[in-house]
């Protein structure tokens, strides 16, 4: 029984922190330009399919292959932002509808370009590891050891470099930023680029982990969305903290009780922690969201 | 306030040139097809819509008379988004045009439009489980196009004859109408046949982990897995998890998409799954020519739902060349008389003696195993008697 | 002629609303309408709650409710319709009141996590027992409203009427709020909640009220919506649905009571358009959302205040000053 419980935590801190590497590109994005950006999930979901080909049918080689397809997604998300969002400074409901009509209109294409066969892209590492009775792949590992990775860089970048402190500076206070001589577009573009190649990673992951089809892409969006808001909007401890506590209520709803308690216990206490906390774990108080939204 | 009213008019105006639009139908049969076009189960109705299209394509190189008229046969494609609103636009919409046939995709949107289909007595024709919501005596002009759950009552009574080692199944199903209608059927079926069903796991559709369902299954060492409806993808994901977490036994397949399992699951993971009613390698000329057909299309694999809707056009209009008439209640009636040779063997209409009226296309199942990664074919079950299915189906 | 509209337009255009079955005989059209009547009074109702700076996204949770009390009273227990359509608003309010309770206090981006949360809960509670919430299975053949004779499948007028009602009335009842006291009120509350609240305001109590009256028009939508199609299910009212209200809302402009009608009549209609193309239906929806935003940033009603009306008012002008000159 506890090679069951063992396996459980494994099955939990893998799923969390899988949802952590999508939820990175996410929270920076919503923390800096404070828009939600519903079309990163379809930036995972090309960069899998950009992977999927790339590596899986061309037999490019893995690493290379990742650049190309970052920097894809990447040009996407900077067409997005320029095109796009820009012109609609960023007003929170706007954008969200412009995103979400981004997002059924890149999926539907996807879906007739694609067609229907689900795709896989090929394992890097194939095998499995063994822990005290429990299994893991070792490509969930490879995962897990990744997206660590990808935080502490992403954490090493925000606050030890020249470009990290401008985000950081534009996240906090956009015109006393601008004052200081930064430029908003400048980091705006910086940001998305950071975002979207972190969905390429995400999306190779995910499309080895799991599958490549035109819907990867909304299914974790949710619940990145709701990793952001408890962890606190902007906060990249909180994010990785909201991660893995999701990942291991969902691994232990789903073994314990079955797939639908595990989806009423997660939103159930969504809703709790959001009242008792609305700032979430780490977030800063947000009512300045509020007040942004001019006429 | 006066600029919105304004604005109204203008709308009001929108409205006449909708309701303006006029839609002539020349010398056409129209089928409306309400398939999921889009969303998580566009898989389904993408391969679903190409079987369709090709059967139409086969049937208007010569087309069909029907009083002593020339007819070609059109489908009308409509997207349903696996909304059953949207389900009911698209039924609208087809009632607007005139159409009098209607072949859709799925219980979960089928079911709520079976009330509305008889009483404008159109012919429903579905591709979707839902039992005796969908089938019964109440809705003689509905039919269910190939067995959903009714292919438990072929496969199980195969398998303990031919597995007999196989005492303790596991059952996986997605949370859905259709799961929870295969669960039921499965789990009846292995207790009246002296298996035991020893997990009955129902699982969010559209979950990606499989880790925690295989978790649970797995401890509880079944001789064999069977998938019930979980379809293409999830199958895949299912079966990798469940080999990863150190599950040893048989896999059951149903509703199978071969190639992507073999692909999704890994070799390793998918040797020696059993691919109920697939057709894996083209056994007669018929199949090999649909088989060839499909690879110089789309490329390989196939999916297998493309077979699965190919067969029911052609039974569709030669049940209205047997009526000689465009009445739907006419062509239900031949509809129950027909045979037809189709790609899986005959075909005809039966199930009255679980439904209480012929409703249900009937058909030999091809089994298939995985062997070194390929899909290779295993047997063929033929339809069971209605005296089988009756000793399946007691409590 | 601008005065002429503002005065008589409401009625003519509620008196062509119930004519209009005399002219139109299509019972695809009469559907469309209908399914526009449900669109409008979830816009409206939602439109309500935005004007006090709430962006609520579990609206689809608050019809299923309604959609659930009256289809389990009329269904199982034989209740009369018109004793439950009520019933139908009243339920979800309370239900709304022991939420609004202790979400109302949170803002923004957070209030509306919350409110999906509680969408996407609702939902599960009622898949999740099968007994007597229907499960994923879903609740089929709720009854149609009493008399039967006039509200069957095939014969929609009765429906129609009844629709048209319910949205005539609704969007008379949220006219009414926001031009009155308490809409000012909610008007404050969005543009700057500490000044309202250091005038004496209650802030959370008005925002509640805002969140129930939003919550018993869903409920209405809910319940005609239940008895219409005489199915629902989970895979009914999810997210999705709560998001098409905001879009209705959004596109067709927040800032006026006619934006959120007008955005639910234009993108009930519009993908109709495209019903028959099948496979592109979804791709064409997308990309219409958004241009619509890029080039409607205030909505239909900012596009027809700024662009629309002054190209009349131009046309008007000079037509009087052709007839003044000699």
């Amino acid at each position: 029984m506890s090679a069951a419980f063992g396996q459980i935590i494994l099955t939990g801190v893998t799923m969390g922190l899988i949802y952590i590497m999508v939820a990175l590109g996410l929270t920076l994005v919503f923390g800096v330009m404070r828009v939600v950006n519903f079309v990163h999930g379809e930036m995972v979901m090309l960069a899998a399919f950009s992977m999927y080909y790339i590596y899986g049918v061309w037999h490019v080689n893995f690493v290379l292959a990742l650049v190309v397809s970052a920097a894809l997604v990447s040009a996407v998300g900077v067409f997005f932002q320029r095109y796009l969002y820009k012109p609609l400074k960023y007003d929170m409901d706007s954008v969200m509808i412009c995103a979400l009509g981004a997002s059924y209109a890149i999926k539907s294409a996807s879906w007739l370009a694609f067609g229907p066969v689900p795709r896989h892209i090929p394992t890097v590492f194939p095998g499995m590891l063994h822990f005290f009775g429990a299994f893991l792949s070792k490509e969930r590992a490879a995962a897990c050891v990744i997206c660590i990775a990808l935080t502490a860089g992403l954490y090493l970048v925000l606050h030890k470099t020249k470009m990290g402190k401008a985000i950081r500076a534009v996240e906090q206070d956009s015109e006393a930023a601008q004052v200081l001589g930064i430029s908003i577009d400048g980091v705006n573009a910086m940001v998305f680029v950071i975002g979207c190649s972190l969905a390429a990673v995400a999306g190779t992951f995910s499309g080895i982990l799991f599958a490549v089809e035109p819907e990867m892409g909304s299914d974790p969006l949710m619940k990145c969305f709701m990793i952001i808001l408890i962890g606190g909007i902007g906060s990249i401890p909180g994010a990785i903290v909201a991660g893995l506590m999701l990942g291991l209520i969902d691994s232990f709803s789903e073994t314990l009780f079955s797939g639908e308690m595990a989806f009423i216990i997660g939103f159930a206490l969504l809703m709790f922690i959001l009242i008792v906390r609305p700032k979430g774990f780490f977030g800063y108080d947000i009512s300045e969201l509020t007040t942004r939204r001019k006429e | 306030m006066q600029r919105v009213l304004i604005g109204l008019a203008s709308l009001l105006l929108l409205f006449s040139a909708v309701t303006g639009a006029s839609w002539a139908a020349p010398k056409e049969l129209v089928l409306g097809c309400n398939f999921i076009l889009s969303g998580p189960a566009a898989t389904l109705g993408i391969a679903t819509q190409r079987g369709a299209e090709h059967a139409a394509e086969v049937i208007n190189s010569t087309g069909f008379k029907v009083q002593g008229e020339q007819y070609v046969l059109k489908l009308e494609y409509f997207d349903s988004k696996y909304l059953p609103a949207e389900g009911m636009s698209n039924l609208e919409k087809m009632l607007n045009h005139g159409i009098r046939y209607i072949f859709t995709l799925s219980s979960g949107v089928s079911v709520p439009l079976v009330e509305r289909t008889n009483m404008a007595k159109m012919l429903q024709l579905t591709d979707g489980s839902g039992a005796d919501h969908l089938t019964s005596p109440k809705y003689p002009l509905s039919f269910r196009v190939t067995p959903n759950n009714e292919t438990a009552y072929a496969v199980y009574p195969w398998l303990a004859k031919k597995y007999p080692q196989i005492k303790t199944i596991a059952n996986i199903n997605p949370t859905d109408e259709a799961g929870f209608t295969e669960s039921e059927t499965r789990v009846r079926c292995a207790k009246n046949l002296g298996m035991k069903s020893i997990a009955n796991e129902m699982y969010k559709r559209g979950a990606t982990d499989f880790y925690p369902v295989a978790t649970k299954i797995t401890a509880l060492k079944p001789d064999m897995v069977d998938f019930g409806c979980t379809l293409g993808r999830d199958q895949a994901l299912c079966g990798k998890a469940l080999r990863e977490v150190g599950y040893k036994g048989m896999f059951l397949v149903n509703y199978p998409d071969p190639g992507a399992f073999v692909e999704m699951a890994g070799r390793d993971a998918a040797e020696g799954a059993i691919l109920s009613s697939a057709i894996t390698e083209p056994q007669t000329p018929k199949q090999k020519e649909l088989y060839e057909f499909y690879v110089k299309k789309f490329g390989s694999p196939v999916i297998n739902k493309f077979y699965d809707s190919y067969d029911p056009i052609f039974m569709f209009v030669e049940a209205v060349k047997k009526a000689n008439s465009l009445d739907p209640a006419q062509i239900a009636e031949a509809l129950r008389t027909v045979r037809w040779d189709s790609v899986y063997g005959e075909m005809y209409v039966g199930m009255e003696s679980l439904y209480g009226i012929k409703s249900c296309f009937c058909r030999p199942l091809p089994m298939g195993i995985i062997k070194n990664g390929k899909p290779m074919y295993l047997d063929t079950v033929a339809w069971p008697s209605s005296e089988v299915i009756a000793k399946l189906v007691r409590d | 002629m601008l005065k002429l509209i503002q005065k008589f337009g409401a009625p003519a255009i509620v008196c062509f609303l119930f004519l209009a079955p005399i002219l139109v005989t299509s019972n695809f059209y009469l559907h469309v309408m209908i399914m526009m009547c449900i669109n409008v009074i979830m816009a409206t109702s939602m439109w309500l709650l935005a004007t006090t700076g709430l962006l609520s996204f579990g609206q689809a949770g608050f019809m299923f409710i309604g959609a659930m009390t009256s289809a389990l009273l009329v269904k199982n227990l034989g209740w009369p319709f018109w004793v439950c359509i009520p019933l139908a608003g009243i339920i979800p309010a309370l239900v709304a009141l022991a939420v609004g309770r202790v979400c109302i206090h949170i803002k923004g981006a957070q209030f509306f996590m919350v409110t999906m949360a509680f969408g996407e809960l609702v939902r599960g509670i009622f898949a999740y027992f099968r007994n007597p919430f229907g499960g994923w299975y879903g609740i089929i053949n709720i009854p149609p409203p009493e008399p039967h004779r006039y509200f069957t499948p095939l014969n929609k007028i009765g429906f129609y009427y009844l629709g048209v009602t319910l949205m005539v009335l609704t969007c008379w009842a949220v006219y009414r709020v926001s031009r009155s006291r308490i809409g000012m009120i909610f008007w404050s509350l969005r543009e700057s909640e500490t000044l309202a609240d250091s005038i004496g305001v209650n802030v959370r109590k008005h925002k509640l009220h805002a969140f129930l009256f939003a919550a018993f028009f869903a409920g209405i939508a809910g319940t005609y919506y239940a008895h219409y199609q005489s199915y629902i299910s989970p895979l009914v009212f999810t997210v999705q649905m709560s998001l098409s209200a905001l879009i209705f809302v959004v596109v067709g402009g927040m800032w006026s009571f006619g934006g959120p009608i007008l955005g639910a009549a234009t993108l009930t209609l519009v993908p109709e358009f495209f019903r028959a193309t099948g496979v592109y239906q979804m791709l064409i929806y997308g990309v219409i959302l958004v241009f619509a935003v890029l080039f409607m940033p205030r909505g239909i009603v900012g596009v027809l205040e700024e662009k629309v009306f002054p190209l009349l008012l131009r046309t008007r002008r000079a037509a009087i000053n052709a007839h003044d000159q000699p």
